[in-house]
């Protein structure tokens, strides 16, 4: 009866094992506790539905790809790094369509907010953002779901370009590269996606509404 | 001179310190004299800090409808790698006898014979228990999936459910080892995990349960639950044979009617669902 391995926590290498023989059953395993990460890491590059084609493709390609599985990391890193790698090439593929529709380094919302000589005409206040204060946490926590839905609705390289900047802190050469921009207009939408950021943070702090 | 436009369009260069020296001294004398500019930068400070926080959670929730779909995906294609053994759809249909044999771990099916539900598709009643079990269990398992083809059996099921394993006096531990025992003689996999599962999260150590499924009677119990636990292994086996001494032991163990009934009710409980996913191929839950 194999009922007792099942109980016990399968470890990585039997799993490993499992995949290897093309177990079926491991398979659905190994989906059901590695996809939630992978769509985490494919997401950061893509759309939600286009990180899902992501993923599929990527379970697809590790029945093939598990026979050179060395172990060096654990499953779940090489599995995300594949998810990581496939989506970047789908965002290098589709570079040629990238149509920079912008000129400046300002979003429309910015520009509006200086007179001619280019000075302030809507003066900014400064946030009282104190993330010491507890009175402040419940706020916090609202806002960062807030923020969190807009960075979905952020364009797929503005979303891209700020998270492999921000979060996974991609040297400028590596983000390039990927998403096929020069450095300036790479920075260009680092730089227009944090606006974009930032009047959603400034909406959320006069208005109390994501 | 630098506009306050320009230290606005600056910023991000000048906070990520991409700024030739020349042009990083101008927009530091315009912040030192602009407070409206001071305040910008501050807010886009916070700006990126939130960002990268929100940035650095994990968010994904992904849609057990995807999950499945991948896994039905992964499954034609390996059954199409199997090559010659595979004679299309329905061959993984056609070899009952492999299903059981405990000496060939791949021999379980991957798709049940029926479909199994997966949303309750609108219909109340089968969100009401669905919800009811998910409480009550963490996730709706596939057995429940699959009696929800019939709204009335799986409302009937689950209320059995309810007043034999959730209710009555004898423990979840002894109920949960019958569970497992009963399933484990009748060789259904599905059941033995299940509720080797549900041991586990009742505090009881992996090796106990691995005890309990090579000698159920050597277990940790006091007499009256030793008791019954062999009656119910003695019904489930030879019903006939059951009778007479083993209800007399549990009873001379302190067993009330009451009890002996209850714990009866868990191996029949078990003894239908063994059958019913047996016969069903019902899979078990890739988590």
């Amino acid at each position: 009866m194999n009922t007792g391995k099942a109980v016990s926590q399968l470890s990585d290498d039997d799993l490993v094992d499992d995949l290897r023989r093309g177990d079926a059953a491991a398979y659905r395993r190994a989906v059901a506790s590695y996809t939630p990460a992978m769509i985490a890491t494919a997401r950061s590059f893509c759309d939600p539905s286009v990180a899902e084609d992501v993923v599929q493709e990527t379970w697809v390609v590790v029945i093939d790809a598990i026979a050179g599985f060395e172990g060096r990391s654990s499953l779940k890193t090489w599995l995300c790094t594949i998810t990581a790698n496939r989506a970047r090439d789908r965002l290098r593929r589709r570079k040629r369509e990238v149509r920079l529709d912008f000129d400046g380094p300002l979003e429309p919302e910015f520009l509006s907010r200086f007179d001619g000589g280019g000075h302030w005409s809507v003066e900014p206040r400064g946030w009282d953002l104190d993330q010491s204060d507890p009175l402040q946490e419940l706020e916090l926590a609202a806002l960062q779901e807030c923020l969190r839905k807009h960075l979905q609705l952020l364009p797929e390289k503005h979303r891209a370009v700020l998270i492999m900047r921000e979060q996974q802190q991609l040297s400028a050469e590596a983000v390039c590269n990927i998403v096929g921009l020069s450095e300036t207009n790479m920075r260009v939408m680092l730089h227009r996606a944090r606006q974009r950021m930032f009047t959603m943070i400034e909406r959320f702090k006069e208005t109390g509404q994501c | 001179m630098l506009t306050c436009r320009d230290v606005t369009s600056l910023s991000s260069d000048y906070l990520d310190g991409e700024l030739p020296l020349r042009r990083r001294i101008s927009v530091r004398m315009h912040l030192a004299l602009c407070r409206h500019c001071r305040a910008f930068m501050g807010n886009l400070q916070h700006t990126i800090a939130l960002t990268r926080r929100v940035a650095n959670e994990p968010p994904a929730s992904v849609s057990e409808e995807f999950i499945e779909r991948v896994q039905r995906a992964l499954e034609q294609r390996l059954r199409d790698a199997e090559g010659a053994e595979s004679d299309g759809p329905g061959a993984v249909q056609d070899r009952p006898e492999a299903m059981n044999d405990p000496t060939r771990p791949d021999a379980r099916p991957a798709r049940a014979r029926l479909r199994l539900v997966e949303g309750a598709g609108g219909d109340p009643r089968i969100a009401r228990i669905f919800g009811e079990i998910a409480a009550a269990q963490g996730s709706v398992p596939n057995l429940f999936r699959m009696y929800a083809n019939n709204p009335d059996v799986l409302e009937a099921n689950w209320m059995r459910v309810r007043a034999v394993m959730l209710q009555g006096s004898l423990s979840r531990k002894l109920k949960e080892s019958i569970a497992v025992v009963v399933s484990h003689d009748n060789d259904c996999r599905y059941c033995v995990e299940h509720h080797s599962q549900a041991l586990l999260a009742l505090g009881v150590s992996a090796e106990e349960v691995q005890r309990l499924l090579r000698d159920p009677l050597a277990g940790n119990f006091e007499p009256k639950e030793r008791a019954l636990l062999a009656l119910t292994r003695q019904a489930n086996r030879d019903p006939h044979g059951a009778a007479d001494t083993n209800i007399a032991v549990a009873r001379q163990a302190g067993s009330t009617d009451a009890e002996i009934i209850e714990a009866l009710a868990v191996m029949e409980l078990f003894v239908s669902f063994n059958r019913f996913v047996k016969t069903l191929d019902i899979p078990l839950e890739a988590s």
